[in-house]
Protein backbone atom coordinates (compact mmCIF):
# COMPACT_ATOMS: atom_id res chain seq x y z
CA UNK A 1 0.00 0.00 0.00
CA UNK A 2 1.07 3.66 -0.69
CA UNK A 3 0.51 4.19 3.19
CA UNK A 4 3.63 1.81 4.05
CA UNK A 5 5.75 4.45 2.54
CA UNK A 6 3.74 7.48 2.95
CA UNK A 7 2.86 7.81 6.08
CA UNK A 8 -0.66 9.71 7.16
CA UNK A 9 -1.77 12.05 9.89
CA UNK A 10 -5.77 11.28 10.38
CA UNK A 11 -7.29 13.89 12.17
CA UNK A 12 -10.70 13.10 13.34
CA UNK A 13 -13.25 15.05 15.21
CA UNK A 14 -16.67 13.94 16.24
CA UNK A 15 -19.06 15.70 18.26
CA UNK A 16 -21.53 13.18 19.45
CA UNK A 17 -24.85 15.30 20.47
CA UNK A 18 -24.76 17.62 17.41
CA UNK A 19 -23.49 14.64 14.83
CA UNK A 20 -20.99 17.27 13.79
CA UNK A 21 -17.82 14.65 12.18
CA UNK A 22 -15.16 15.92 10.84
CA UNK A 23 -12.45 14.02 9.85
CA UNK A 24 -9.12 14.36 7.03
CA UNK A 25 -5.80 12.98 6.39
CA UNK A 26 -2.24 14.92 6.15
CA UNK A 27 0.45 13.15 4.18
CA UNK A 28 3.28 13.55 6.58
CA UNK A 29 5.68 13.89 3.65
CA UNK A 30 3.89 17.82 2.93
CA UNK A 31 5.36 18.74 6.66
CA UNK A 32 8.55 17.49 5.80
CA UNK A 33 8.70 19.13 2.11
CA UNK A 34 7.90 22.15 3.89
CA UNK A 35 10.26 22.23 6.80
CA UNK A 36 12.63 21.20 4.33
CA UNK A 37 12.15 24.34 2.05
CA UNK A 38 12.35 26.65 5.84
CA UNK A 39 15.28 24.67 6.34
CA UNK A 40 17.05 25.57 3.00
CA UNK A 41 15.60 29.51 3.13
CA UNK A 42 17.33 29.56 6.76
CA UNK A 43 20.41 27.49 5.46
CA UNK A 44 20.31 30.33 2.92
CA UNK A 45 19.92 33.47 5.86
CA UNK A 46 22.43 31.93 7.60
CA UNK A 47 24.94 33.57 5.27
CA UNK A 48 23.83 37.09 5.70
CA UNK A 49 23.10 36.61 9.66
CA UNK A 50 25.72 37.58 11.48
CA UNK A 51 27.05 34.77 13.78
CA UNK A 52 25.59 34.93 17.40
CA UNK A 53 26.69 33.31 20.55
CA UNK A 54 23.96 30.49 21.04
CA UNK A 55 23.73 31.60 24.33
CA UNK A 56 22.84 35.34 24.00
CA UNK A 57 19.24 35.28 22.51
CA UNK A 58 17.32 34.06 19.02
CA UNK A 59 19.05 33.92 16.52
CA UNK A 60 18.68 32.27 12.88
CA UNK A 61 21.06 29.90 13.26
CA UNK A 62 18.60 28.60 16.67
CA UNK A 63 15.42 28.41 14.50
CA UNK A 64 17.51 26.30 11.90
CA UNK A 65 18.70 24.33 14.29
CA UNK A 66 15.15 23.55 15.95
CA UNK A 67 13.57 23.65 12.48
CA UNK A 68 16.00 20.20 11.32
CA UNK A 69 14.87 18.83 15.41
CA UNK A 70 11.21 19.31 13.56
CA UNK A 71 11.68 17.76 10.49
CA UNK A 72 13.44 14.66 12.67
CA UNK A 73 10.09 14.87 14.99
CA UNK A 74 8.22 14.22 12.24
CA UNK A 75 10.65 11.50 10.70
CA UNK A 76 10.39 9.71 13.85
CA UNK A 77 6.45 9.48 14.20
CA UNK A 78 6.45 7.04 11.44
CA UNK A 79 6.25 3.21 12.42
CA UNK A 80 5.61 0.04 10.62
CA UNK A 81 2.02 -0.62 11.62
CA UNK A 82 -0.90 2.13 11.97
CA UNK A 83 -1.45 3.46 15.45
CA UNK A 84 -3.57 5.89 17.54
CA UNK A 85 -1.13 8.58 18.44
CA UNK A 86 -3.58 10.79 20.34
CA UNK A 87 -7.41 9.41 21.02
CA UNK A 88 -9.28 12.00 23.46
CA UNK A 89 -12.41 11.50 24.81
CA UNK A 90 -14.59 14.46 26.86
CA UNK A 91 -18.12 16.25 26.94
CA UNK A 92 -19.13 14.30 23.91
CA UNK A 93 -16.57 15.78 21.75
CA UNK A 94 -13.64 12.67 20.67
CA UNK A 95 -10.49 14.01 18.85
CA UNK A 96 -8.36 10.74 17.14
CA UNK A 97 -4.84 11.44 15.28
CA UNK A 98 -4.45 8.46 13.82
CA UNK A 99 -1.08 7.64 12.52
CA UNK A 100 -1.29 5.20 9.07
CA UNK B 1 49.29 -21.49 25.02
CA UNK B 2 52.90 -20.04 24.01
CA UNK B 3 52.94 -17.92 27.68
CA UNK B 4 52.89 -21.56 29.40
CA UNK B 5 55.25 -23.66 27.05
CA UNK B 6 57.72 -20.39 27.63
CA UNK B 7 56.90 -20.97 31.90
CA UNK B 8 57.93 -24.77 31.41
CA UNK B 9 60.81 -24.04 29.55
CA UNK B 10 62.10 -21.44 32.27
CA UNK B 11 61.22 -24.35 34.28
CA UNK B 12 63.35 -26.88 32.13
CA UNK B 13 65.94 -24.56 32.09
CA UNK B 14 66.31 -23.60 35.71
CA UNK B 15 65.69 -20.18 35.58
CA UNK B 16 62.44 -20.44 37.90
CA UNK B 17 61.75 -23.51 40.46
CA UNK B 18 58.83 -25.70 39.84
CA UNK B 19 56.83 -23.79 42.45
CA UNK B 20 57.60 -20.45 41.03
CA UNK B 21 56.45 -22.16 37.51
CA UNK B 22 52.99 -23.57 38.83
CA UNK B 23 52.22 -19.77 40.51
CA UNK B 24 52.81 -18.61 37.06
CA UNK B 25 50.89 -20.78 35.58
CA UNK B 26 47.74 -20.10 38.25
CA UNK B 27 48.03 -16.80 37.44
CA UNK B 28 47.69 -16.85 33.29
CA UNK B 29 44.82 -18.94 34.12
CA UNK B 30 43.06 -16.55 36.39
CA UNK B 31 43.98 -14.09 33.76
CA UNK B 32 42.24 -15.96 30.89
CA UNK B 33 38.93 -16.40 32.47
CA UNK B 34 35.83 -14.51 31.51
CA UNK B 35 35.66 -11.11 33.66
CA UNK B 36 32.31 -11.14 36.22
CA UNK B 37 31.46 -8.01 34.80
CA UNK B 38 31.30 -9.11 31.24
CA UNK B 39 29.26 -11.94 32.44
CA UNK B 40 26.51 -9.51 34.42
CA UNK B 41 26.67 -7.13 31.43
CA UNK B 42 25.65 -10.56 29.01
CA UNK B 43 22.66 -11.37 31.54
CA UNK B 44 22.08 -7.44 31.74
CA UNK B 45 21.73 -7.25 27.75
CA UNK B 46 19.26 -10.31 28.03
CA UNK B 47 16.69 -8.57 30.32
CA UNK B 48 16.17 -5.81 28.76
CA UNK B 49 12.96 -5.39 26.93
CA UNK B 50 12.33 -4.13 23.66
CA UNK B 51 9.62 -1.44 24.38
CA UNK B 52 8.17 0.08 21.36
CA UNK B 53 5.30 2.83 22.74
CA UNK B 54 5.23 4.98 25.71
CA UNK B 55 1.79 4.68 26.43
CA UNK B 56 -0.54 7.40 28.66
CA UNK B 57 -4.08 6.11 29.88
CA UNK B 58 -6.17 8.92 32.05
CA UNK B 59 -9.88 7.15 32.54
CA UNK B 60 -12.78 8.11 34.79
CA UNK B 61 -14.60 5.09 36.27
CA UNK B 62 -18.20 7.01 34.96
CA UNK B 63 -16.19 7.48 31.26
CA UNK B 64 -16.43 11.09 30.92
CA UNK B 65 -12.50 11.42 30.28
CA UNK B 66 -11.00 9.19 28.14
CA UNK B 67 -7.33 10.01 26.93
CA UNK B 68 -5.30 7.37 25.22
CA UNK B 69 -1.73 8.86 23.84
CA UNK B 70 0.53 6.66 22.29
CA UNK B 71 4.14 7.73 21.96
CA UNK B 72 6.44 5.72 19.87
CA UNK B 73 10.01 5.41 21.41
CA UNK B 74 12.01 6.52 18.37
CA UNK B 75 9.81 10.08 19.42
CA UNK B 76 10.02 10.19 22.68
CA UNK B 77 13.74 9.69 21.40
CA UNK B 78 13.84 12.72 19.24
CA UNK B 79 12.26 14.92 21.90
CA UNK B 80 14.80 14.22 23.86
CA UNK B 81 17.98 15.07 21.37
CA UNK B 82 15.50 18.40 20.75
CA UNK B 83 15.38 19.03 24.40
CA UNK B 84 18.95 19.28 24.58
CA UNK B 85 19.32 21.11 21.95
CA UNK B 86 16.57 23.43 23.05
CA UNK B 87 18.39 24.25 26.94
CA UNK B 88 20.86 26.28 24.39
CA UNK B 89 18.87 28.74 23.64
CA UNK B 90 17.47 29.57 27.08
CA UNK B 91 18.18 33.21 27.55
CA UNK B 92 20.71 34.71 29.50
CA UNK B 93 18.86 36.08 32.09
CA UNK B 94 16.49 32.99 32.88
CA UNK B 95 19.99 30.63 32.90
CA UNK B 96 21.48 32.86 35.54
CA UNK B 97 18.27 33.12 37.18
CA UNK B 98 18.29 29.33 37.12
CA UNK B 99 21.41 29.00 38.08
CA UNK B 100 21.54 31.07 41.51
CA UNK B 101 18.68 28.60 42.55
CA UNK B 102 21.16 25.87 41.81
CA UNK B 103 19.72 24.41 38.94
CA UNK B 104 22.02 24.29 35.92
CA UNK B 105 20.08 23.09 33.02
CA UNK B 106 22.94 22.48 30.34
CA UNK B 107 24.08 20.04 32.45
CA UNK B 108 21.13 17.95 31.96
CA UNK B 109 21.02 15.37 28.88
CA UNK B 110 17.63 14.80 28.52
CA UNK B 111 18.42 12.34 25.25
CA UNK B 112 20.29 10.44 27.77
CA UNK B 113 17.87 10.27 30.55
CA UNK B 114 15.03 9.00 27.95
CA UNK B 115 17.25 6.18 26.45
CA UNK B 116 18.61 4.93 29.88
CA UNK B 117 14.78 4.78 30.42
CA UNK B 118 13.49 3.07 27.58
CA UNK B 119 16.38 1.24 26.93
CA UNK B 120 17.50 0.46 30.51
CA UNK B 121 16.30 -2.01 32.80
CA UNK B 122 13.02 -1.16 33.75
CA UNK B 123 11.64 -3.97 35.72
CA UNK B 124 8.07 -2.88 35.95
CA UNK B 125 7.29 -0.94 32.74
CA UNK B 126 4.73 1.18 34.86
CA UNK B 127 6.46 4.83 34.98
CA UNK B 128 3.14 6.27 36.72
CA UNK B 129 0.17 4.65 38.46
CA UNK B 130 -2.19 7.48 39.84
CA UNK B 131 -5.68 7.28 41.10
CA UNK B 132 -7.18 10.51 42.31
CA UNK B 133 -10.74 11.74 43.18
CA UNK B 134 -12.09 14.47 40.27
CA UNK B 135 -14.65 16.65 42.41
CA UNK B 136 -15.62 18.70 39.39
CA UNK B 137 -16.88 15.14 37.64
CA UNK B 138 -17.26 13.34 40.44
CA UNK B 139 -15.48 10.48 39.31
CA UNK B 140 -12.13 8.60 40.15
CA UNK B 141 -9.88 9.75 37.84
CA UNK B 142 -6.92 6.92 36.85
CA UNK B 143 -4.08 7.97 35.52
CA UNK B 144 -1.37 5.87 34.01
CA UNK B 145 2.12 6.25 32.01
CA UNK B 146 3.52 2.74 30.94
CA UNK B 147 6.10 1.42 28.37
CA UNK B 148 5.13 -1.54 25.67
Amino acid sequence: MLTKRFHVLWFKMKREDKQFNLSFPIPIYIFDELLDCISDLLEFACFFAPQQNIYSSFSVQNVKTLTLGAMNLFDSLSEDEPYNLVDVKANNIKISIIVR
Amino acid sequence: MSEQLKILEMIEKGLISAAEGMELLEALKLTNEPEPVQQFMVANQAAKHNYKYLKIRVTSDNQVVNVNVNIPIRLLSAIGEMAGKMTAMIPNDARKEMQSKGIDITNIDFAKIIDELINGTLDDPNIVDVEAWDEEHKAMVKVKIYVD
